[in-house]
């Protein structure tokens, strides 16, 4: 069995401005600036909850889903 | 089809015309705030018009005919398509008015409109409506009134009709993305689905909050779950 990998949301190193409105805004603390760019700090703890997505002011951030059926 | 009618205008309103002019005047919403002063001086630029059963009006696409109000008879509004095939949009009946966008912007008429019966017609022209919103501003406030309204509708309905494509189109999608438990990982964002759809990530992310609501889906982290395969296979048909 292959070790599950944190799914993370993904961002864009070239659209980020480094504005640091997503590491404000994330409920759970696992954002942070670093040489200019955002970046996962602490993947573990992400919720996935989506407001970084919803709050970047130029869409760099985009949470990846998988879609399964419930068995 | 045959022509535009020659002119054939009534311009001396005797007294009893013009009370009835204002009582047709005061159904149509652009002049709701005007008194009866005012009333009186709009149906006194007005032009009294009269029409045989089946003669035109006006034709689509022609320059602004003018606001027309039925004082009798029935009008017919219509569009006729490219193969020739005519489309009826509205039925007017006595105390009804159209035409009254295209006075407003002095564009085209957007519709053609034909004496379905024997009509009597009241019709304000572009330039006296621009000469009466410069002397009284209660008809710009009727007028100012009626459009947001008119907008705040169009917007609403825009947003339903887009909203509903999107969510027959999303649960398509959701389906065809199915991952099975022993395939690889297939991952996508919702700017993805997006694109994909032809729409904004906003949108996506309300309509799959509506199918969570609904019940439908559940997110679980990463993971969109389908929760109701029937219920958003019956959502893609719609």
């Amino acid at each position: 069995m292959s070790i599950q990998e944190t799914v993370t949301p993904e961002i864009d190193q070239e659209r980020c401005t480094g504005c640091g409105d997503c590491v404000a805004a994330c409920p759970a603390g696992v954002l942070t600036l670093e040489n200019g760019h955002a970046l996962m700090a602490h993947a573990e703890d992400c919720q996935y909850c989506g407001d970084c997505e919803v709050l970047c002011p130029v869409g760099a951030i985009a949470r990846p889903f998988e879609i399964i059926l419930l068995d | 089809m045959s022509l535009a009618p020659l002119p054939r205008a009534d311009k001396t309103v005797k007294t009893e015309k013009l009370d009835k002019a204002i009582e047709l005047l005061r159904s149509v919403p652009y002049f709701a705030y005007l008194d009866e002063a005012a009333l009186r001086a709009v149906a006194q630029s007005g032009t009294r018009r009269h029409y045989g059963k089946g003669e035109v009006i006006f034709l689509e696409g022609d320059p602004c005919a003018g606001l027309y109000i039925v004082e009798e008879g029935r009008v017919k509004v219509f569009k006729v398509s490219r193969g020739g095939r005519e489309q009826v949009l509205k039925l007017l009946s006595p105390g009804e008015f159209f035409n009254e966008v295209a006075v407003l912007d002095g564009g085209p008429n957007p519709v053609s409109a034909m004496a379905a019966l024997e009509s009597i017609l009241w019709i304000i022209d572009r330039s006296t409506m621009l000469d009466l919103l410069a002397r009284y501003t209660a008809l710009a406030q009727g007028v100012i009134e009626n459009l947001a309204a008119r907008a705040r509708h169009l917007v609403s309905l825009v947003e339903d009709l887009s909203l509903r494509t999107v969510s027959a189109r999303l649960a398509k999608l959701l389906l065809s993305q199915v991952v099975g438990s022993d395939e690889a990982p297939r991952r996508m964002t919702q700017q993805e689905m997006a694109a994909q759809l032809g729409t904004v990530r906003e949108m996506v992310g309300r309509v799959l909050h509506s199918f969570e609501e609904e019940g439908l889906i559940r997110f679980d982290r990463h993971r969109i779950i389908i929760l109701d395969r029937e219920g958003l296979e019956n959502t893609a048909m719609m």
